[in-house]
């Protein structure tokens, strides 16, 4: 069951408006390695994971992204909120900006709509865990380049303290893999 | 203050810590981690990333929440080997 | 006057809010620590702790404040769940 808490896990604040970032963090949002396919992926492979420590851990990891995707939305409107035409124009947002006025929407930076391609269940423990790290590797490295984008403090903070969260998620699921690998006694080999 | 007073206040004490670290130590002398800190014996095929065991927390809880987690050794391990396109 | 008096609940209520973020963030950390150490004496005792903490602090704000989650207790006499600041207003 999933409830709500009123709250970021983090504060989110941006010195000033700047229209080419926000587009660039909408990736983040909808994009392949985004929060939202980052969630959906974990949520929907923890229901044929073997281990009680797996299945609490996708859990739980696959609620929390859903939080940073609530962090990456304000991101983005905190940014755009309040554009002139002018500004819009310029960062090439203009077409977003007729279709969803300056809502976030499920679109990755360059406006390929989010898809359930972006997910993954093979229903294989082993696979998915691997499917999982390298996902978690994707997104440091994306919120690594939005660093490099941005001269705002605020925003390299918020996103500093998010590529820290994906960094603990691998070893997460590193020590998950481990658990499986070796606590479950398998005796195959792959 | 007398001398045999105090003598016995530290006889006391050290009691009441002998008496506390045998109770802290019964209550991690039982604590076998499901799997080692790496495997015994590793395996061509598989990847292997080092299990945590007794980790060091951050006693301060503004640090941690800064830093992005409760533990110091995850906190940013990657080098700066890889060399970005961009430099900021 | 009246608007020093607004701005000092804002920032006390901002404030206890950020301490219930940190207590959350500390205890959510630890709780994926015990997802795979599911064992370790130690990480549990620290989230009892801290939950013990995060009990305290929540019910006291939750009392001024208005509640945080639609599960909480609403001791007021409006839903203050709806009121402004949402958190992506803050």
């Amino acid at each position: 069951m999933f409830i709500y808490e009123k709250k970021l896990q983090y504060p989110v604040r941006v010195s000033g408006k700047d229209v080419r970032m926000a587009q660039a963090v909408l990736n983040q949002y909808g994009g392949a390695d985004g929060e939202m396919s980052a969630s959906m992926n974990y949520l929907t492979q923890r229901f044929s994971m073997p281990l009680n420590e797996t299945k609490g851990l996708l859990t739980d990891i696959g609620t929390e992204e859903l939080g940073h995707m609530e962090m990456v939305a304000t991101l983005f409107k905190k940014l755009i909120e309040g554009a002139t035409k002018d500004e819009l124009i310029a960062a090439g947002m203009g077409g977003y900006y007729a279709n969803h006025e300056t809502c976030p929407f499920l679109l990755d930076a360059s406006g390929v709509p989010w898809e359930s391609k972006y997910t993954q269940a093979k229903g294989d423990p082993v696979a998915d865990l691997y499917n999982d790290m390298a996902a978690e590797q994707k997104a440091r490295a994306t919120y690594e380049s939005l660093i490099v984008l941005t001269d705002d403090p605020l925003v390299k903070d918020t996103l500093r303290w998010l590529r820290e969260r994906e960094i603990v998620h691998f070893q997460r699921f590193g020590e998950g893999l481990r658990l499986v690998e070796e606590y479950a006694g398998r005796q195959k080999y792959f | 203050m007398n001398i045999i007073n105090i003598a016995f206040d530290i006889f006391q004490y050290k009691l009441i810590m002998k008496g506390m670290k045998i109770l802290y130590m019964n209550q991690t002398d039982n604590y076998e981690p499901l799997v080692p800190y790496m495997p015994e014996n590793p395996v061509p095929g598989y990847a292997y990333v080092p299990y945590q065991i007794n980790p060091l927390y951050f006693n301060n809880i503004n640090e941690a929440f800064v830093h992005g987690t409760v533990f110091p050794e995850l906190v940013t391990p990657y080098s700066e080997f890889f060399q970005r396109g961009v430099q900021s | 006057m009246i608007n020093n008096r607004y701005n000092q609940l804002f920032n006390e209520e901002s404030s206890m809010l950020l301490d219930i973020q940190k207590l959350q963030f500390a205890i959510y950390d630890l709780s994926l620590y015990l997802d795979t150490h599911p064992n370790d004496p130690v990480a549990l005792y620290k989230h009892n702790m801290l939950t013990q903490q995060l009990q305290q602090l929540r019910s006291t704000y939750e009392e001024r404040f208005g509640i945080l989650s639609i599960m909480g207790n609403e001791s007021g006499n409006t839903w203050r769940y709806i009121n402004s600041p949402w958190p992506w207003e803050r």
